[in-house]
């Protein structure tokens, strides 16, 4: 199972936002394809999957957690 | 490799080029997944000017970087595993993770450092240059730099010394077309960056940093020249990154069109497809493509399964041979000072005594400085006559640029030659910090170790000499974890003190006294035989049972004063010369405090937050209770120096002051 977390992409980054799920819970993703957007103070970034398979949507969109919270999962 | 590339060259450039980019996606990766969280500098886009140069350079030629380092770190040869390990800040990275992109030095590989401030590496280049020059083996260096450090002074002091000196160095520009969040052109007129090599009399060249090959012809072009005694070059490697300044950065300074341009014209795309023309079948670039994302693979798994450094790994490599709690050690803790013959000397004489002394006994000790080579011999003619003994290689006079000094200094010591750079006035620290607390003082650390900074800056307390050449800074200094300080008060310490800075594996700022150099009455019979007087080892100038007055450097002839005056009053004053700041003798000072229960301290520098400060407080926390009177600070007042002397006399600590000091004391 890969985790996906909240990253930090900057120094100053405490949280970040799921903005928008782009692949839906329980879908088969691929390795490299966008599966949602984060928003934080710093800038807007698209995450990709870092591995292929089942992609568990934990994070809800909308909300805002620490860096380094689980949000998803690829089994 | 020659200025030719047959297929074997072209072969491991693609390789070099596809491992750079499968590194740089594969940090980039785990980032985003939240899988590790650490500040990250992309190369995406450049690979082909890190590929291209280190193609065109031996394993023992020297390269520094920048914080954006994974390309010329890949380059250069450096493991994966352990450069994973260390932007992870993981105990495998090569600097213990201690140093991350900060922290890379490997010099099995010629590696010598990266530097996070923005043209730093260009004046250390220059001493790793020098220190090549004096052995006569031909490497050469590289200083790999952004188009942002072209506006910094660092590079220009740099390019300026380099090109007088005709060193072996290859100023090299990776123009990203982005200083951070500012495209260039906002920050300069120049038409190409390499213009600005003809204001310093060195080639200029422009090439397309997205051609491996052009890079590499470019780069092969500018080592020889180097490498045969041609001097420095600059390089330019144009090529627009297609990654944020930082990991995360939104990019929204970035001219879309341009980027989408870029992106299109890729360097690996190109380069792979120009090797598919009858240079390598695909089903080998395919295979080459593979095996550097297993090897990159294997090393960011490897580095993920390495721990942090373990808390004992705090204190260690802040200072050579310290591994535990910060305490510093001192020196041994007398070395007498031998008997036998002496000549009088003013502190110049004798400071030049003991430089004349080290250069004789150790080759690897060069001096460098403004004026400091015949005939003038230094602005304090503590230098004189020394290039006249042992010529301008090893006294080498230079511009007036205090930063290509240190930075000068700083390479050089890395490469194990012992440099005494001359700072004129401390006053001039403000013009070279960055390159004495930011990597003269960090590097060991920084490395893990790997390297040291064994240089001595020799500077001056001023005297009468004005808001500008007046100051005593060593509490500046005395808070840069990784310095040693030192102050000279009389010639036959300053001898044996210069001695040991020379020999010792840290930076050592050694700081003289304007006031003291040609003062007929600290003239003293200094021993003609070498010896030492080690560092951080306080000095009980005259016993006492009443009062423990504690000073250092040129205050302590106002001391011995005001300790003269109390003794007619019938108190007995113990004055102690701390002789190093740091590391600081408290064994000392708290044994006489211990004795005689009340301490005044007394320095030219500004009494707020001067070094009375810090003794004020360690000794109340070790002696509370016990102290019969509050402990007595008396410095210079918190003001600038002013030039009136009518007013500096107010600002300075005189005798009168300390006495006065000392009598609340013992009231």
């Amino acid at each position: 199972m890969t985790e996906i977390r909240i990253p930090k992409p900057g120094d100053a980054i405490v949280d970040g936002t799921v903005a928008e799920w782009l692949c839906a819970d329980g879908a088969r993703v691929e390795a490299g394809q966008v599966i949602y957007r984060l928003e934080t103070e710093k800038a807007e970034i698209e995450i990709e999957a870092p591995a292929s398979g089942l992609l568990r949507c934990i994070g809800v969109e909308g909300q805002t957690y620490p860096v380094g919270t689980l949000v998803a999962t690829i089994e | 490799m020659a200025a030719t590339l047959g297929t074997d060259d072209l072969r491991a450039l693609y390789r070099c080029m596809v491992t750079i980019r499968a590194f740089d996606a594969r940090i980039r990766k785990g980032l985003a997944a939240g899988e590790f969280a650490f500040s990250y500098w992309p190369v995406e886009g450049q690979e082909a000017i890190a590929a291209g140069v280190c193609a065109g350079l031996e394993r023992s030629d020297r390269m520094l970087t920048t914080y954006r380092c994974v390309g010329d770190a890949i380059a250069k040869g450096l493991p994966l595993r352990e450069l994973a390990a260390e932007l992870l800040g993981r105990c495998g990275g090569m600097s213990r993770g201690k140093g991350g992109a900060m922290g890379i030095h490997w010099p099995d590989a010629g590696l010598v450092a990266s530097t996070g401030i923005v043209g730093a590496g260009a004046p250390i280049a220059n001493g790793v240059a020098l220190a090549a020059r004096l052995r006569g083996d031909g490497v050469v260096t590289v200083v790999s730099f952004g188009d942002g450090a072209t506006s910094i002074g660092a590079v220009h002091e740099a390019m300026n010394l380099a090109a007088t000196w005709e060193l072996p160095v290859v100023f090299l520009c990776q123009n990203n077309l982005y200083g951070e969040g500012t495209p260039v052109e906002m920050v300069t007129r120049s038409k190409h960056l390499a213009d600005r090599a003809a204001g310093y009399g060195m080639p200029g060249v422009t090439v397309d940093g997205t051609d491996p090959l052009a890079v590499h012809a470019a780069a092969v072009e500018a080592v020889a020249r180097a490498r045969s005694g041609g001097g420095p070059t600059f390089l330019e490697a144009v090529a627009h990154r297609l990654q944020g300044h930082y990991f995360g950065d939104g990019m929204g300074y970035v001219d879309r069109e341009r980027l989408a341009l870029a992106r299109a014209n890729e360097p690996l795309g190109r380069f792979r497809a120009r090797l598919a023309e009858g240079t390598l079948a695909a089903d080998e670039l395919d295979r080459i493509e593979r095996e550097a994302k297993a090897a990159v693979a294997a090393a960011v798994d490897w580095a993920s399964a390495c721990e942090g450094p373990p808390a004992s790994d705090l204190y260690v490599d802040v200072y050579a041979g310290r591994s535990d709690d910060g305490s510093l050690a001192a020196g041994e803790r007398r070395e007498p000072i031998p008997d036998g013959p002496c000549e009088e000397q003013n502190l110049a004489g004798a400071i030049r005594e003991g430089l004349d002394q080290a250069m004789a006994r150790d080759g690897r000790v060069v001096l460098l400085g403004e004026d400091i080579h015949d005939p003038v011999g230094g602005m304090f003619t503590v230098t004189r006559g020394l290039s006249t003994k042992y010529g301008r290689e090893r006294v080498r006079g230079t511009p007036i640029a205090e930063t290509a000094i240190l930075g000068a200094a700083i390479g050089a010591a890395l490469e194990g030659l012992r440099p005494v750079a001359e700072l004129m006035f401390f006053d001039f620290l403000g013009v070279c910090l960055d390159q004495l607390a930011n990597h003269a003082a960090k590097l060991r650390y920084l490395s893990g170790g790997r390297s040291g900074v064994p240089l001595v800056l020799r500077t001056t307390e001023g005297d009468r000499s004005g808001p500008q050449h007046s100051q005593s800074l060593e509490a500046w200094l005395m808070h840069v974890p990784g310095l040693k300080v030192v102050s000279a008060s009389n010639p036959v310490d300053a001898k044996g003190l210069i001695r040991s800075a020379i020999e010792d594996d840290d930076p050592v700022v050694f700081i003289e006294s304007m006031a003291l150099f040609f003062d007929p009455s600290f003239v003293a019979p200094v021993p003609k035989a070498e010896y030492r007087v080690p560092i951080g080892v306080a000095d009980v100038k005259r016993a006492g049972r009443d009062l423990s007055l504690v000073t250092h450097g040129a205050a302590l002839r106002h001391a011995l004063a005001a300790a003269q005056a109390l003794s007619r009053e019938g108190v007995d004053v113990e004055v102690i010369d701390l002789r190093s700041l740091v590391p600081l003798d408290l064994e000392t000072v708290l044994a006489s405090v211990a004795k005689t229960r009340r301490l005044v301290i007394a320095h030219d520098a500004t009494r707020f937050c001067g070094p009375g400060a810090e003794i004020a407080a360690a000794v109340s926390a070790e002696l509370h209770g016990q102290l019969a009177a509050p402990v007595g600070r008396v410095g210079g007042t918190f003001t600038p120096v002013p030039h009136a002397a009518s007013l500096e006399a107010l600002h300075s600590v005189s005798a009168d002051a300390i006495a006065a000091a000392l009598r609340r004391a013992i009231a």
